[in-house]
């Protein structure tokens, strides 16, 4: 709590019968960028606007560099909000959005038009200062969007699924741009997503929600490889899912699991190895990448029918049908050889709690 | 979540099954305006250059006579055509200024209950008669009526709100508030929200918001309010034969007068043209206007 910048606390939210806040709690440390990663629906956006204070908790509190804003007026609290539908003024230039924080404050004309211009060139968008949004592309609104949150220094900036409204190939120049700025600003950011790729590449950490709970929090690379609920595991990245008991385990992260169908598993580097007790029940996650090919003698290989693949760009995808009928997903560069069958082995993967049902 | 589609994308256009060839939907209402709008425009222009005392024949002799009549008198000009601009004017101000708070008011009522009686409240005059609500106004206003006697009650001096311009203007602005009031309650509803919320998140006050984000939103509508308003107000002949007693000369009563009283069709179809010349600029005055006042901090 005492080195958190933004301290929300145990956040609850009714409407009507509908819990969609229960309890939830973050600390964010200044200058972290972090991610609220979920479904539509997870109470992501909630807690965002509860942040921003358009919204208003039924319990809780929202602290911000040690002062309480739980019951501060949205224009009192100065976050920057950047919104997925941009929401810039479409009667004002490009000009005049940005400067209409700095115009709020009373800030002197010659410095406006400083800092406006500064936050414009910052943003690539020199040269288009007198234009009005409706002659701008989607990305440069956006760029707009963020120009006009950031130029009035704000403790805290909030995007709300910034990218969602751009074609593939814009969001990915753009998501570069937002991680190059984050790092030469050091801007303390809170990021509403439901795209986990952008949550995984932007964020310094990811806080997934659902159904009005924080699931889990923690680095992107924790988040994908030591998921530590069900939900979280099936929600980022693509894996094969196996019921398993634990069975035995080798000194060097090895480990031998058995399906509940009595199948025998190995793993090579099982990770959250004490996620459950031994002998326990829990599901095994192994990552597409984390699967290969095998030669049939091989420890630790398993049989399993081709059954269909996607060609992804960068590698194919392959769905395979291991013998007691579970579904295994493999990623390969080339190819797999013809015939109906081949041998895979896990050189990794994580245990999960199986979700109480 | 589902994304609303850029600002600057087009409206998707709606795809609908070929009912008809495309011209074809246009007809019957491009047969209506020419027939029933079109036609008897161009009759009453060639009536408005008929020479005095003449028939009017298609394409036949023609003469300015009829306008310089008018454009070239200053009582005509000042007493009769400024009276009718301004006492419009003044009235779709009012109108402007007592509709758009309203219309805010039930934009921004969450009762839909509440919201529909509200409407029906404003909507309910118009299902009566003009001259049975001018009727009802007059008794209002009557020389030792209620609001004269309430006026004097508090210690006003003695009001004279009937047959005179102050009469008209009350009349024409409650004419015009509900025709207002309805056109700007959907242009009310469809502010972005997002961008109120923008503003206020960028620290800026009520009232700031609303002169810098709110009324420019909603300005394109004010606008084709006032237009509506403006032509019903400009076009009326009833409310100052009523409540101005025929003492407030506003120009669709002169032409009504002069078309049916004095029977000189010739004059009242030039001054109805007049009429339309000053309607369309007044309207370019107003929208110029207001522009420039949004435009500005």
């Amino acid at each position: 709590m005492s080195d958190s910048f933004v301290s929300v606390r145990n956040l609850e939210k009714r409407y009507g019968a509908v819990r969609v806040l229960k309890g939830v709690s973050l600390d964010i440390k200044r200058n972290q960028f972090v991610s609220l990663l979920g479904h539509s629906g997870c109470g992501k956006t909630t807690t965002l606007r509860i942040v921003l204070g358009f919204l208003k908790a039924d319990s809780g509190s929202i602290h911000i560099d040690g002062q309480d804003m739980t019951h501060v007026s949205p224009r009192h609290r100065g976050i920057g909000m950047v919104f997925q539908s941009y929401a810039l003024w479409p009667h004002m230039s490009v000009f005049e959005n940005v400067a209409f924080g700095l115009r709020v404050r009373k800030v002197p004309e010659a410095e406006i038009a400083t800092r406006v211009t500064s936050a414009i060139e910052r943003l690539h968008l020199g040269g288009l200062a007198q234009r009005t949004p409706r002659e701008l592309s989607g990305g440069q609104q956006q760029r707009v969007a963020l120009a006009r949150a950031l130029v009035i220094n704000p403790p805290l900036l909030l995007l709300d699924e910034p990218l969602s409204n751009l074609d593939r190939q814009l969001r990915e120049d753009m998501r570069l741009e937002l991680k190059h700025l984050q790092r030469s600003i050091a801007q303390t950011t809170i990021y509403v997503t439901h795209d986990q790729d952008e949550a995984l590449s932007l964020s310094d950490r990811i806080v997934v929600m659902n159904l009005g709970q924080i699931e889990q929090q923690g680095s992107p690379h924790e988040i994908y490889f030591e998921p530590r609920t069900e939900f979280v595991a099936r929600f980022i990245g693509k894996a094969t899912f196996l019921d398993v008991t634990l069975d035995g385990a080798g000194a060097d992260g090895a480990a031998r699991l058995r399906t509940a169908d009595g199948m025998e598993v190995h793993v090579s580097k099982l990770r959250r190895r004490d996620a459950v007790a031994h002998g326990g029940r829990a599901l095994l996650a192994v990552r597409p990448e984390e699967v290969a090919l095998a030669s049939p003698g091989e420890a630790g290989a398993m049989r399993a029918r081709i059954v269909e693949f996607l060609f992804l760009g960068n590698v194919y995808r392959y769905q395979l049908l291991l013998d007691n009928g579970s579904d295994v997903f493999l990623d390969s560069r080339t190819p797999l050889d013809g015939g109906e069958f081949a041998h895979v082995r896990f050189d990794g993967g994580c245990l999960v709690p199986k979700a109480a049902q | 979540m589902t994304a609303p589609a850029p600002t600057t994308a087009a409206p998707p256009r709606r795809f609908l099954p070929a009912i008809a060839p495309h011209w074809l939907l246009l007809l019957p209402s491009a047969l209506i305006l020419i027939g029933l709008f079109g036609f008897p425009l161009a009759w009453l222009a060639q009536f408005s250059v008929t020479p005095p005392g003449q028939q009017p024949v298609f394409l036949g002799p023609m003469t300015g006579e009829n306008y310089t009549r008018f454009l070239g008198d200053v009582f005509y000009l000042e007493r009769i055509l400024w009276t009718t601009v301004r006492v419009s004017l003044l009235s779709c101000l009012f109108a402007v200024l007592i509709g758009y708070p309203l219309a805010f008011f039930v934009a921004q009522t969450r009762n839909q209950k509440f919201k529909a009686i509200l409407i029906a409240a404003i909507v309910c005059p118009l299902w009566l008669n003009t001259v049975i609500r001018v009727f009802g106004i007059m008794l209002l206003l009557f020389d030792n009526g209620p609001v004269v006697g309430l006026a004097q009650y508090i210690g006003l001096p003695a009001l004279q709100l009937l047959y005179n311009e102050t009469g008209v203007v009350i009349g024409l602005t409650y004419l015009a508030i509900p025709f207002f009031v309805i056109a700007m309650i959907g242009v009310i509803e469809q502010i972005d929200q997002r961008q109120v919320e923008a503003a206020y998140s960028l620290g800026a006050s009520g009232p700031y918001v609303f002169r810098r984000v709110i009324f420019p939103a909603t300005l394109p509508g004010v606008l084709s309010g006032f237009v509506l308003i403006f032509c019903i107000s400009i076009a009326s002949f009833a409310i100052p034969q009523l409540l101005g007693g025929g003492k407030v000369p506003m120009l669709g009563m002169l032409i009504y007068r002069t078309a049916n009283v004095s029977g000189n069709v010739a004059f009242a179809s030039a001054m109805s043209f007049i009429l339309l010349g000053a309607t369309l600029i007044s309207l370019a005055v107003v929208t110029l206007a207001l522009n420039r006042a949004a435009g500005g901090r």
